[in-house]
């Protein structure tokens, strides 16, 4: 029963000197400020408006180029990248279709540019069912505070079937980060 | 006869003696005595040991942010005290390649704070950059400035720039708080 009794007052003594030990005062204290950076990626497209057009009347494509702006941190994965997808196809009916062009091989393709360390994708055709390449980025790289630039300089079949007027479609850009 | 008078010149003498010694450790019923104290002014702190900084979002809208809680104790002299605390980066973010409150990655990357210190206290007024050469002010004390028993409570709130230079990872560095009075 003593030998008890001593334990259990050594086990409180112990108890009450780790208490001090967390919680003392003193003129000077000190304090870790920990942070945990994870992988991020924002793009911004500095080009809201975009309009096609054509170099002549001979039935050049339509022309244009988007510009935007990334920024970007990633991890050791792989997989990080940029993409595009027609989220809303050209509007209004005779005109330019991503979904469903007035002739076959009509096409809204692409080409791309990155600036480092972003590596471009080769050209591609846009859809509106899936999200097609514009640039990649490999593990553990990141953009400049302000940003990095990219482009994306799009050709738009010019088909004689195409009704004059104007037509506008949404393309959204993602980023992600892994 | 001699010897007579040589008594008789003594013993008044001795009675002074003896009287004083009494008034000294005169014993009675009660007794009384004066106890005196000068206090002084004085200070101390406590710090949470760990500040995890996160952030709200992913897209590089947000910076890291936390706060470090403190408690402080405080006496300052009564008219002509002040006390103040203060911080200071003491070890920067380790290791490499992350934040930096010396060499950050790009200019303009920065670890601020503001303060809240509960009455005697007065938080610092404006937000204020962590350095690493120098300390820099969380709070101040007037004179005549008393703590609870138990302490004060006061807080920093941090905020550090999220760069997209900063490599994934955990980066720790150590602040120094320090507190004072006169």
């Amino acid at each position: 029963m003593k030998h008890t009794i001593n334990l259990f007052v050594t086990a409180c003594a112990l108890l009450a000197l780790a208490s001090t030990a967390h919680a003392q005062f003193a003129a000077t204290g000190t304090g870790n400020v920990s942070v945990n950076i994870g992988a991020e990626a924002s793009i911004q497209i500095d080009t809201k408006d975009l309009t096609l057009t054509s170099a002549g009347t001979s039935f050049a494509d339509y022309t244009g180029t988007t510009a935007f702006t990334y920024k970007i941190r990633t991890g050791s994965g792989s997989g990080a990248g940029i993409t595009l997808k027609v989220t809303t196809d050209f509007s209004g009916s005779g005109g330019p279709s991503v979904a469903s062009p007035p002739t076959t091989g009509d096409t809204l393709s692409y080409t791309c540019t990155l600036s480092s360390p972003g590596t471009a994708s080769a050209g591609n055709t846009a859809t509106t069912t899936d999200e097609t390449g514009v640039g990649t980025f490999g593990a553990n790289v990141s953009s400049a505070k302000t940003g990095n630039s990219g482009s994306v300089s799009w050709v738009l079949t010019n088909d004689p079937a195409y009704k004059a007027g104007s037509y506008t479609a949404v393309v959204t850009f993602t980023i992600h980060a892994v | 006869m001699r010897r007579s008078q040589n008594i008789r010149a003594l013993l008044p003498g001795c009675l002074l003696l003896a009287m004083a010694g009494s008034a000294h450790a005169q014993f009675a019923s009660t007794g009384t005595t004066t106890l005196q104290v000068t206090i002084g002014p004085e200070a101390a702190l406590q710090i949470a040991a760990t500040t995890n900084l996160t952030t709200a979002g992913t897209i590089f809208n947000a910076n890291y942010t936390g706060t470090t809680n403190l408690t402080y104790k405080v006496r300052t002299t009564k008219s002509t005290g002040t006390g103040a605390i203060t911080l200071k980066v003491t070890t920067d973010f380790s290791p490499s390649s992350g934040p930096s409150v010396l060499t950050p990655p790009t200019a303009g990357d920065t670890l601020t704070y503001t303060c809240t210190l509960t009455s005697p206290g007065t938080g610092c007024s404006s937000s204020q950059t962590a350095s690493t050469s120098s300390s820099t002010p969380v709070g101040t004390f007037g004179a005549d400035a008393k703590s609870a028993s138990a302490g004060n409570s006061g807080s920093v709130a941090w905020t550090l720039t999220d760069d997209p230079q900063y490599s994934t990872g955990t980066y720790t560095a150590t602040v120094t708080f320090t507190i004072s009075a006169t």
